[in-house]
């Protein structure tokens, strides 16, 4: 009796097995006994803490949504942006984030910035994201979102400043304020003070969200923004031409993981037509509806797409 | 282990940072902690001579303690812009509460009799707070400063979200870099300068008792 329940046993998990391989479905083996047409776990989807990623993010979902019909989930703001997102989407905590080509290289490949030009990145990238972590980059949304030295506007006209190299005869007598990341990642401030020679007479680390209320209070004179940033042609305050090319690109993308590409068939093409859809102007433009308009970002997200022909109405 | 020797080759090899770091976080809970001092003991000393204004000042009181730090320092902005003034004034705030809070239940805790015997004997109402109720409340007091020292300096820490100096600034890059090395030696300087200033505290505590024959 005893030996023959387990025989039993043992033939029906192996043809259990047998079956489940026959099927070939990369769902995994707890929830193997569902059936094709169970509802499957939503693409998890992380974004860094800013407003352009909280709409790329939403722009990511209903890409997905209405190209695929999977159901998504948007963690936003996921504090320290690639540094901490990056070790989740290895866990598998996410399964895709919006990304940009030169964070990729530097913060997690730890590749010189500026060694390679953008096409040939932007191959590396796949190429060295595939055997290292199992992940790849899908599709080039068109927008730079790269660094910009942003000062105020009465100050840049009061020392009639148009360049980064400018500001460096009269930075003695401003102060600076950056965001603790750019404050201490090696490509940050430190390489921007050494270039151009900039003595501030005081520094201070601000949270991100804080900077161009501080900068327009007056209380900093100069910040490190974004190409993207919202209050850029809307607030007074002026972007110094980087007349020493120190920056490098930062094109918008999307970091994927590779098994989730398989398990979810149809969400490559989906993310595939996120490229070429952005510039520089418009992503601003949609930062400044988000953040100065205070619209809603999945409205926001939404109605770009619809405008653009991405997504049915 | 490798944890804490990256730890240690961050203090050494940025020092100067740190010990600035240190210097600014000093003065910024320093100037809290002497405000929210003198203020707090004043206000508790007041509404304790002052009973029936007692219930409204301690609910205001205990109002602004409950506020959470991060958005204490965020509805502070408007006002008072970023840096250093916002943290102070942050912090003052919170370290209010314990300071007259304990003044207060010190002074209220006394003995009926023992006042009663001080008025009997022709005392004034400043000489019966001076001689007796503040002797009688300082280890009440006291207790409360040393909780109120030892929270100013942890909650210090947060003051670099609003642009104030501070061992926060450590702490911050440190989340925000993926650092946890330099995350931790920003905070294990905050704990040490807090434990440093209640040893300091306690052993004055001590020297005093032992002055007015407590013990």
């Amino acid at each position: 009796m005893k030996w023959g329940k387990r025989i039993f046993a043992g033939v029906l998990a192996v043809a259990l097995t047998v079956a489940l391989a026959a099927c070939g479905t990369a769902e995994p083996s707890t929830s193997g006994q569902g059936s094709q047409t169970a509802q499957k776990d939503p693409i998890k989807i992380a974004t860094k803490p800013m407003t352009e990623q909280y709409i790329l993010g939403e722009m990511l979902a209903l890409v997905i949504e209405d190209a695929t019909g999977y159901p998504t989930e948007i963690t936003k703001g996921i504090g320290g942006g690639t540094s901490n997102i990056h070790p989740a989407m290895e866990k598998g905590d996410f399964d895709l984030y919006p990304e940009y080509t030169s964070s990729g290289w530097a913060v997690v490949l730890k590749h010189e910035l500026k060694s390679v030009s953008d096409e040939e990145m932007f191959q590396k990238l796949k190429e060295e994201y595939h055997n290292k972590y199992g992940m790849t980059w899908i599709g080039l949304y068109g927008a730079n979102n790269t660094y910009a030295v942003v000062v105020r506007g009465d100050v840049a006209r009061e020392h009639d400043l148009e360049t980064v190299s400018d500001l460096a005869k009269v930075s003695s007598g401003l102060v600076f304020g950056g965001n603790p990341d750019y404050m201490e990642r090696e490509d940050g401030f430190a390489v921007l003070r050494d270039t151009y020679g900039l003595n501030f007479k005081k520094v201070v680390d601000l949270d991100i969200g804080l900077k161009y209320t501080a900068l327009v209070n007056g209380d900093i004179d100069v910040t490190n923004g974004y190409t993207t940033d919202a209050q850029l042609g809307h607030a007074d305050v002026a972007v110094l031409a980087d007349d020493k090319q120190l920056q490098a690109n930062y094109f918008g993308s999307t970091v994927v993981r590779e098994d989730t590409l398989e398990e979810y068939p149809g969400l490559q093409e989906a993310l595939e037509k996120m490229d070429g859809i952005l510039t520089d102007s418009e992503m601003a433009q949609l930062n400044y509806s988000v953040e100065v308009e205070k619209k809603d970002e999945k409205q926001v997200a939404h109605d770009y797409l619809v405008s653009k022909g991405v997504i049915k109405e | 282990m490798e944890f804490i020797g990256s730890i240690f080759t961050l203090y050494w090899e940025r020092a100067d940072w740190f010990l600035g770091l240190l210097g600014t976080h000093m003065l910024l809970s320093g100037i809290a902690i002497g405000i929210a001092g003198v203020a707090g003991l004043g206000i508790g000393v007041l509404i304790s001579e002052f009973r029936k204004a007692a219930p409204v000042v301690i609910g205001i009181c205990n109002v602004c303690y409950t506020i959470p730090s991060i958005s204490l320092f965020g509805l502070l902005i408007p006002f008072l812009g970023i840096g250093n003034p916002t943290a102070v004034t942050a912090l003052t705030i919170y370290a209010m509460m314990p300071m007259v809070r304990n003044t207060y239940t010190g002074i209220t805790g006394i003995d009926r009799d023992i006042l009663e015997a001080a008025r009997g004997m022709g005392s004034t109402r400043w000489q019966i707070l001076w001689r007796v109720k503040l002797p009688l409340a300082v280890s009440v007091i006291l207790t409360g400063l040393r909780s109120m020292v030892v929270m100013t300096i942890a909650v210090g820490g947060i003051a670099s979200f609003v642009g104030a100096g501070g061992l926060g600034v450590a702490i911050y890059r440190g989340i925000t870099m993926y650092d946890p090395a330099m995350t931790f030696a920003g905070s294990l300087l905050i704990a040490a300068f807090a434990l440093l200033a209640d040893l300091l505290l306690g052993f004055a505590e001590k020297i005093y008792k032992k002055k007015r024959r407590m013990f």
